[in-house]
């Protein structure tokens, strides 16, 4: 069964970038690119898996992942978060608001796959 | 029995009942149980010293001559003792702080302790004094004739100088035994003061006796006393203003300024609140004593025959009405009085004798010092008591000199004109910080001068000192120079004209030398501490520097102060820094109180001089000077420095707290533009790592692919490179680095410019651009550069920006007197209100990173334009984003120039 | 406890505003002293002795009585603690 990614990233490089990588590796990718509504897409979407950036228009990473895990049908789901902002305090911040995984910007193509096929295993 | 043997009994039964008094009270005083001596009462009755012989005989006298005159003796004194506040209080205190040993040691210890200035306090004072004490001797040998005369005997009479050696030796032994006991003359002399207390109630009562006896025995009651009064040739009360005030001023002065009235109001002074009683209790004393003596004069005058000497009514009164008793006791009276005043003078005397006179030379001849041998308490002790004989000898040689008789009635007056010549010294001691030692000393010779030759030596009658010529004609015949008409001052009364005249040109002489000469530092510090006595009570600095040898100074102080005493004084010093044994180290406090503890036995002039000379140096540097000088205006600048200091405190707290919060500021905003510069950087790098994976990778990709992950990372490089050229740029300009490159051009060529080259890579009919050309003929003196980026800037933010459907750009050019305004208005849907602060912030970037900027571009063209002295607003409601750029108007100055440069 | 701690306050200024007026009362005293007896300069010839000797005596009193309220009411030991509010 093929599973299903939904990347919210707002840079349209990255997302394509990300969006190769995953459908290469025989992924159903989804794709969001503004934190307003990115919580109501996540429900629609119903994905297996969401890789959330941090630095979003209207609406940061952090408070969409605070919405999923305070929501009972995303409490469980597996986000893999990525920032371009290298600061410590914003691992620990996402760690304490629940994360699954916490990467920083630039990536290596292979840790990404490696750690989204990681946390959909289970 | 003979009335004159009775009386001689009496007498010396009196003389014996004196000396057991003071030695009751000494042995008292001894063993501590002084206490009920140093009752306010004792020190009022030793203020009765000042009612001497001569006033208790010559008042009645002097108001049998001249009605009420004889009031003012005693009204004088009484407006100081109720003015007390005023001067005694402060004279109190600083002779209690200074431990000031008589007048002259006042005087001297304020100005620099100049023993100079003591020497000639000291010798005016003996000037003063010595005829006072011949009166006092007359006054008794007189007394005793009137006995003699009164028993019918003639030979006494004759042998008035043996009268007189042998009260003149009482006194001196007595005073001796009495006043020299101990050397300290803060100690205080109890047996001295007790006695003087005794006799001051038998003058009283003595006087207070014969008055009831007139008016209720001879005359028969108050009114008849009063009708006899009006009836009798002084009957008529006729007051000579002139007289009236300088005898009323100069009986307030020489109660101040005469040596046994500072004895016993100052230096015999043991608690301050005595004055306070003595303010009331003194001024009922003399009030008693003056009660009865015009009603006295008055029965004196109508009952003796004519031609008894008014001065002895008080005696004669009771003798001529048979009561021999009385007459005895007013005979003690009048014994008391002159024998009180004697002892107390001459105590004050060879107080000042020996430690002005006496012991400067000793102390100059021997070295003084730890060189010194054997005990000094000796030799002072032995100046004293030399001093003590030599003071009364001085009376006696005076009083035999003179040959008694009338010439030395007149005698207490002039003197009280000498001695209040210390006056405006004292007062400027006390309270001008700017009386000088030179003034005081000027001052005091002027008025001793003035007073000599007006008063002094013509008081003497038939031409002793002063030929008949001088006062007739003037000194050296010069008519302005003529004692009784000094610089033609004339048709005055003698005493008035003499007093006023030395009294005022002392005091001018004094004020005026006092402000043009320098006070020495030693001088300015003493008289901070004396001005400002109740500021500082205790503390005396005087000596600094210097190494003082603890031990000489010990061998020193024990042979003044005594072993014991100087063993505990100098051990209460060693315990108090902390030191053990008996040597303290030689600090400033230690040597000002050793001082201090020395000044009382020997005066503070000599014990300065001796301190000094074991300590060696200069005692007063510059530099304490300037600490200490100005003790008040130093505690006022001291306060207000603090004020300033608190005030700066709180200004360095709140700049401190500005700074910290600015610093807080700064780094959360350097945190912020941290991770904005990381988030900058690593989105590129992200897009150019993963495709550059991607490309590098196993599989085969198509070469459109290719392509467009190269072109890709390619487009990522050039944002990467942007990003660092604006991170630069705003560096510069917000480092203020920049230099500007001012130069001449067009406004209209410039703008042209900027949108060609904000038109390059984009197709140019995507956007229409409305300029008015005319407005934009301006000429800028500016950095076109800069500006151009600006306009540049704008422009590609609009075309980015704006999202109408035909987007349209207005560039609007006006200017006025004060600026010139540049607007780009699109049409596009503009920036929300609360964005509208935002986007000038760097990395602010409204609506997503799609156009590819770094978000620095309004940031740098903010700073670009502060450094123009222009700036950039966003301007609200223009149906589209709206940028002004405001230049001022210097900007524009250039047109002109190049106006004319180009018509040229 | 906040009230009795006010009173005490305004008591003890009470005293110290007694305190001064009794001393300036006591620097005026002399010079009340100075005046009154200097009025008998203004006579006119004539006035006579025992008059004279009443007004004097009176005046006298006068001041003794004055001194003594003053000394009185300024208390023991008022000299010491005046003298920081004085000069």
């Amino acid at each position: 069964m093929v599973k299903h990614v939904l990347i919210i990233e707002d840079e349209p490089n990255i997302v394509e970038a990300l969006s190769f990588i995953l459908s290469r590796d025989g992924w159903a990718v989804s794709l969001h690119a503004d934190g307003n509504d990115a919580v109501e897409a996540v429900q629609r979407k119903r994905p297996d898996l969401v890789i959330l950036d941090v630095m979003l228009p209207n609406k940061s990473g952090f408070d969409i992942l605070k919405d999923l895990r305070d929501n009972a049908d995303t409490q469980e789901l597996p986000v893999l978060m990525l920032t371009a902002r290298g600061q410590n305090k914003d691992r620990v911040m996402a760690e304490k608001l629940g994360v699954s995984r916490f990467m920083t910007k630039p990536f290596s193509n292979a840790d990404i796959l490696s750690a989204v096929q990681e946390l959909t295993l289970c | 029995m003979t009335p004159l043997n009775l009386l001689i009994l009496v007498c010396l039964s009196y003389v014996v009942l004196l000396f057991l008094v003071a030695f009751a009270a000494e042995r008292a005083a001894l063993r501590g149980r002084g206490a009920w001596m140093s009752q306010p009462l004792v020190y009022t009755l030793s203020l009765s010293v000042y009612c001497t012989a001569w006033t208790f005989y010559g008042a009645v006298g002097n108001a049998a001559r001249s009605g009420l005159e004889y009031l003012t003796i005693y009204l004088g004194p009484t407006i100081v003792m109720v003015g007390w506040w005023w001067v005694l209080r402060k004279l109190v205190r600083i002779g209690r702080s200074q431990r000031i040993t008589s007048v002259a040691d006042l005087i001297s210890s304020r100005f620099g302790k100049s023993n100079l200035l003591a020497v000639c306090v000291t010798l005016l004072a003996v000037i003063g004094t010595t005829p006072y004490i011949a009166l006092q001797l007359q006054s008794v040998t007189l007394s005793f004739a009137a006995f003699a005369e009164a028993g019918g005997l003639d030979a006494p009479v004759a042998d008035s100088n043996a009268t007189a050696i042998w009260v003149a030796s009482g006194l001196t032994l007595f005073t001796i035994v009495f006043g020299t006991r101990n050397l300290d003359v803060n100690e205080r002399h109890y047996g001295v003061v007790m006695a003087i207390a005794v006799e001051a109630v038998v003058k009283l009562c003595a006087l207070l006796a014969v008055g009831i006896f007139v008016v209720w025995g001879v005359s028969g009651g108050v009114s008849e006393t009063l009708q006899r009064i009006d009836a009798s040739t002084i009957g008529t009360a006729e007051i000579h203003g002139g007289r009236w005030a300088a005898l009323t001023f100069l009986s307030g002065a020489a109660f101040l300024c005469l040596p046994r009235m500072f004895q016993v109001l100052v230096v015999e002074n043991e608690d301050e609140s005595h004055l306070q009683t003595a303010s009331w209790a003194f001024p009922v004393y003399v009030m008693l004593i003056s009660l009865f003596v015009i009603p006295i004069a008055v029965v004196g005058l109508q009952t003796l025959p004519e031609g008894s000497n008014p001065d002895l009514f008080v005696l004669t009164v009771p003798l001529s009405q048979g009561r021999d008793g009385l007459a005895i006791l007013s005979f003690l009276g009048g014994f008391s009085s002159a024998t009180s005043m004697v002892i107390v003078a001459a105590i004050a005397l060879s107080t000042m004798v020996s430690n002005h006179i006496v012991m400067p030379i000793w102390v100059r001849m021997t070295g003084g010092g730890a060189s010194m041998s054997g005990d000094v308490r000796n030799v002072v002790l032995l100046a004293r008591r030399l001093a003590i004989a030599g003071v009364v000898f001085l009376g006696y040689l005076y009083f035999s000199l003179s040959g008694g008789g009338a010439a030395l009635t007149s005698i207490g007056l002039v003197s009280f004109a000498g001695v209040v010549q210390v006056l405006p010294a004292m007062l400027g001691g006390i309270f001008w910080r700017g009386a000088t030692r030179m003034g005081a000393l000027s001052g005091l010779l002027i008025g001793f001068l003035i007073w000599l030759f007006t008063l002094f030596l013509p008081s003497f009658a038939g031409g002793v000192f002063l030929p008949e010529t001088v006062v007739q004609f003037g000194l050296f015949g010069l008519d302005w120079l003529r004692p009784q008409a000094l610089f033609g001052f004339e048709g005055l009364d003698p005493l008035v004209h003499a007093v006023l005249l030395s009294m005022s040109i002392n005091t001018l002489v004094f004020v005026l030398v006092s402000l043009i000469t320098l006070p020495s530092p030693l001088e300015q510090l003493q008289g901070a501490q004396f001005v400002n006595v109740y500021q500082h009570s205790t503390q005396q600095k005087s000596w600094s520097g210097g190494v003082a040898q603890s031990e000489d100074l010990m061998v020193m102080a024990q042979r003044i102060l005594g072993a014991s005493e100087a063993q505990a004084l100098f051990q209460s010093a060693a315990t108090r820094q902390g030191v053990s044994g008996y040597l303290p180290e030689p600090s400033e406090e230690f040597l000002a109180e050793l001082e201090r503890e020395m000044a009382g036995s020997v005066g503070a002039a000599t014990a300065h001089a001796m301190v000094g000379q074991i300590i060696g140096g200069t005692p007063v540097s510059v530099h304490d000077l300037m600490a200490v000088a100005d003790e008040t205006a130093q505690m006022k600048v001291y306060s207000s420095e603090l004020e300033i200091k608190s005030q700066e405190l709180a200004r360095t707290a709140l700049q401190l707290r500005n700074a910290n919060t600015k610093l807080t500021q700064l780094s959360v905003q350097k945190d912020a533009f941290l991770s904005q510069i990381s988030h900058e950087l690593r989105t590129p790098m992200s897009s150019i790592r993963a495709f550059s994976e991607i490309l590098r990778g196993v599989e085969v990709l198509s070469p459109q692919e290719q392509v467009r992950y190269a072109s890709i990372i390619q487009e990522e490089t050039i944002r990467l490179t942007r990003l660092l050229d604006d991170l630069l740029d705003l560096s510069v300009l917000e480092n203020g680095q920049v230099s500007l490159n001012l130069s001449t051009g067009s406004l209209s060529d410039l703008m042209d410019h900027s949108v060609a080259m904000a038109r390059v890579g984009r197709d140019a009919a995507a956007m229409q651009i409305h300029r008015n050309s005319a407005d934009e003929r301006i000429w800028l003196y500016t950095d076109l550069d800069r500006l151009n980026q600006v306009f540049l800037n704008l422009i590609v933010n609009a075309h980015k920006y704006c999202d109408a459907a035909e987007p349209k750009l207005q560039i609007i050019v006006r200017q006025s007197a004060q600026q010139l305004t540049i607007d780009f208005i699109d049409n596009g849907t503009g920036i929300s209100y609360e964005n509208q602060n935002l986007i000038f912030e760097k990395f602010s970037r409204i609506g997503g990173h799609k156009s590819g900027g770094a978000g620095l571009g309004l940031a740098i063209s903010r700073e670009i334009l502060q450094r123009l002295q222009g700036d950039v607003i966003y301007l609200p409601g223009q149906n589209g984003a709206a940028f002004r750029i405001r230049l001022p108007e210097s900007v524009i100055g250039g047109a002109a120039r190049a106006d004319m440069s180009s018509t040229d | 406890m906040l009230t009795s701690k006010a009173s005490e306050y305004v008591y003890l200024e009470r005293r110290r505003y007694r305190t001064r007026r009794i001393i300036e009362a006591l620097k005026v005293l002399p010079v009340l002293g100075i005046v009154l007896f200097g009025v008998p300069l203004l006579w006119s010839e004539g006035v006579k002795t025992s008059d004279a000797m009443i007004y004097f005596f009176s005046v006298w009193l006068a001041l003794v009585f004055a001194a003594v309220w003053l000394a009185r009411r300024l208390g023991a030991g008022a000299v010491e603690k005046s003298l920081e509010t004085d000069n």
